[in-house]
């Protein structure tokens, strides 16, 4: 998106444009050029992040998309589609994302809400995040108080719908569930599947072949740039969610 | 001399996009800019390579959503008037060019390649080219393998083993319709893997599939030959990794081959650097500037002040990449010598639009690999997945990781904050979906269009394409669409059925629109745990 192009917009698009890329501003705040200065600086920004986030195959995949360089203000198609926001019934689902994170999200049954809400001693809702020890081909609940090794919980807002989850340790199994608590008392409204995260990083056998530098040349496939660095591991913007949300793990 | 084996595994894929309710459609460009620049021009250098009767072979994988849209009638007609929209803007442009010779070259090469394709496509191919990539598996230098129904990225629907099977399922009827042959390989989406995901594919007859270098290398047991043969699961599946630093070669913006300076740049089109007035029956309508492939200039260097693009001078440097290529390799085979228990295959996979449309030497650099692998076969020899297994049919057994060719090697470039918010209603849909198969398991009539429409636009909606490009940022408002249109019909569908009414002239609509998959058979969405 260039200035030039910028200036060929009304201000009506320049608006919408602002509005899109995330820039809070009021008709009476100044004029077209002072909007535009402040549009390519956000795209700017936005670009740079997407680069960081993107690696060479990924933005090369890109550009076979990218018959339009500039930012597309609307889709063509002019058809507005209407989806549910929610599907009102209670329900917690967990997704993984790499060795480290995943992302879980949820639902609860307006009924459901309501009833609980109208308990006096209602305290709210929070999940409990489950490291589990599953035993291969074994049919007894995953999570039965054997297969238990640890937990933590993370309270959450009636707002909330979905989260990112720091696993913390790689190569185990996690589950979810959502609760709520009232007088003290937790119940559980909703389990979710398990996930099992990847070790992430080399079998100590094979990692035994790093002394030797000709068995090395074996693994030179880029596993260096993938593992073993755990802040690249951790994505910047969960970093920032985490900062801003004060959360602690 | 030791000798090793050279893997090229092209993947062409495009997500269905068809706008028979606009007269101009703007990501439709996609297909017509790929077909123009990448395959079309592929075609043409693969033939070349047999009249001249070099040896080669190639792994292909053909998208299903792909082949549907280069079969597709309208889409085809589309296609021949947009050549003839650019074959009469090269004309435009020799005219207006007509003083600068240095430019008038540039011109005429674009309006070269765009009247030869004009020429293949409604000549020789006959509006459908596929035929010619089942020609050149006819002629044993292709393997084409398929790949996920309309390329969905595997991990984030590991709970949803319907939409698996029907995804794999569909695309393996979908390969026999296009090609009259069942696909021994597979190429799963953005190599996106989990442990268990070979179960499927087993159950579809696949014989092999390709991971990230990781998704071998952190696999349970010691991989003894590193990514340089495949792993065999315990199903007796096989899994082929990818060679990260010969693929970096091609794919490195920054020191791979596509950003020497003397290579065409992508991103200078006149699409955006001609007045308006000039140049406005070439893009979209309200004057939205579009490519149009006419590119004159040179990347240059890291600068906006970039040089005229000499075709010469990138021959020149084409030589010199592919000996550098094939030289990489040989290094790498003569690094494994003694420590491998059989010769090295190196597989190398690129999605094939990356070759013409991004990088526009890239086809021809391929073929100089090719010749020159040729005189060198006694050191490198090319062969498909499938031929190293015919080769080598026992490997050693081990089970790859959770991995994909993604940013840091897993899901984040599909789950991430940009849109993550999909999921929701993609999981609901198949859920959904499968429920409705139980509801009415034997269907005929208009209610049997009704299902397999609703099947049909459950697949459409879990293309890896929508979150890829919410998250890498290009059209992100048509991506955020196509997911809100094929979720909204499906609702739309789920909820008329549980009233037990149809809303044929919608339905009707609907099936011309997103016509995909003709022989869909919405019963395998049916509960497969």
């Amino acid at each position: 998106m260039t200035r030039d192009r910028l200036t060929q917009y009304s201000m009506f698009d320049l608006y919408k444009l602002a509005e899109n890329v995330g820039i809070q501003y009021n008709s009476t705040d100044g004029d077209s050029d002072e909007l535009i200065e402040k549009i390519l600086e956000a795209l700017e920004e936005d670009k740079n992040e997407r680069d960081l986030t993107n690696n060479d195959a990924m933005k090369l995949k890109g550009t076979k998309y990218d018959n339009l360089q500039e930012y597309e203000l609307e889709a063509q198609e002019k058809q507005v589609y209407l989806i549910p926001e929610r599907y009102n019934d209670t329900r917690i689902v967990l997704l993984l994302r790499d060795p480290l994170w995943a992302y879980t999200y949820w639902d609860i049954n307006d009924n459901e809400l309501s009833k609980m809400q109208e308990e006096i001693f209602f305290e709210g809702f929070f999940l409990r995040v489950f490291e589990l020890n599953i035993k291969k081909g074994s049919n007894e609940d995953s999570y039965s108080k054997e297969n238990i090794l640890d937990y933590y919980d993370i309270p959450i807002d009636e707002k909330d719908s979905s989260w990112y989850i720091n696993l913390g340790k790689t190569g185990r199994y996690f589950g979810i569930q959502l609760c709520s608590i009232a007088h003290g008392k937790v119940s559980i409204l909703s389990k979710s599947n398990i996930i099992k995260s990847p070790r992430g990083f080399v079998a100590k056998n094979i990692k035994d072949l790093s002394r030797d530098p000709d068995l090395m040349t074996i693994l030179m496939s880029g596993l260096w740039d993938y593992n073993d660095k755990g802040e690249n591991v951790i994505p910047q913007r969960i970093i920032s969610i985490m900062e801003n949300q004060d959360l602690t793990f | 001399m030791s000798k090793g084996y050279l893997g090229f595994v092209l993947h062409a894929h495009l997500p269905f996009v068809r706008h028979p309710e606009y007269e101009h459609f703007l990501e439709e460009d996609w297909l017509f800019e790929a077909i123009s620049e990448t395959y079309l021009p592929m075609l043409r250098m693969f033939n070349r390579l047999l009249d001249d009767r070099i040896k080669f072979k190639i792994t292909f994988s053909i998208s299903p959503t792909l082949s549907e849209m280069l079969t597709d009638e309208l889409l085809m007609t589309r296609y021949v008037r947009y050549l003839k929209n650019r074959i009469e803007l090269g004309e435009k442009e020799l005219e207006r060019t007509k003083d600068d010779p240095g430019l008038q070259k540039t011109v005429q090469m674009y309006l070269s390649l765009f009247r030869e394709n004009l020429e293949d496509f409604t000549q020789i191919y006959r509006s459908n080219i596929l035929w010619g990539f089942r020609n050149l598996e006819k002629e044993g230098v292709f393997e084409i393998i398929t790949t996920a129904s309309t390329h969905s990225y595997f991990p984030v629907f590991e709970e949803h083993p319907q939409a698996i099977e029907a995804q794999i399922q569909n695309a393996v009827i979908s390969h026999g319709r296009n090609f009259g042959t069942k696909p021994r390989g597979f190429w799963l989406p953005e190599c996106g893997y989990f442990p268990g995901l070979e179960t499927y594919l087993k159950a579809n007859n696949i014989d092999y599939f390709f991971v990230a270098a990781h998704g071998i290398l952190l696999s349970d047991e010691k991989p003894r030959n590193g990514v340089y043969a495949p792993l065999e699961l315990p199903n007796g599946t096989s899994a082929f990794g990818q060679d990260f630093a010969l693929t970096e070669a091609v794919w490195s913006s920054e020191t791979g081959y596509p950003g020497d300076p003397v290579y065409r740049e992508f991103y200078r089109d006149i699409g955006y650097d001609l007045p308006l007035d000039y140049i406005r029956p070439y893009i979209h309508e309200t004057d939205v500037r579009v490519n149009t492939g006419f590119k004159y200039y040179a990347v240059t260097g890291d600068t906006d002040e970039k040089e005229f693009y000499d075709s010469e001078k990138a021959k020149k440097k084409l030589e010199e990449h592919a000996e550098d290529f094939i030289q990489k390799h040989l290094d790498q085979i003569s690094k494994l010598e003694g420590l491998m228990e059989k010769d090295p295959f190196i597989i190398t996979p690129y999605d094939a639009e990356l070759f013409g449309h991004w990088w526009f030497e890239g086809i021809s650099w391929m073929e100089l690999v090719i010749r020159k692998v040729f005189k060198r076969q006694n050191e490198l020899e090319m062969i498909t997945a499938g031929d190293y297994l015919k080769k080598h049919p026992k490997n050693q057994k081990g089970m790859p990781s959770f991995s994909s060719w993604g940013n840091k090697g897993y899901s984040e470039v599909w789950l991430d904050g940009k849109n993550d918010w999909i999921y929701r209603h993609l999981h609901k849909a198949i859920d959904r979906m499968t429920e409705l198969v139980y509801r009415y398991p034997d269907e005929s009539g208009l209610k049997l269009r009704v299902l397999n429409q609703a099947a049909r636009e459950v697949l459409l909606s879990m293309a890896s394409d929508w979150p890829f490009i919410m998250k890498t940022g290009t059209t992100v408002p048509y991506a955020v669409k196509r997911i809100r249109e094929h979720i909204h019909n499906f609702n739309y569908i789920y909820d008329n059925l549980r009233r037990n009414t149809v809303d044929t002239g919608w339905l009707t609509r609907i099936e011309r629109k997103n016509n995909v998959f003709p022989d869909l058979d919405y019963t395998i969405f049916g509960n497969k745990e």
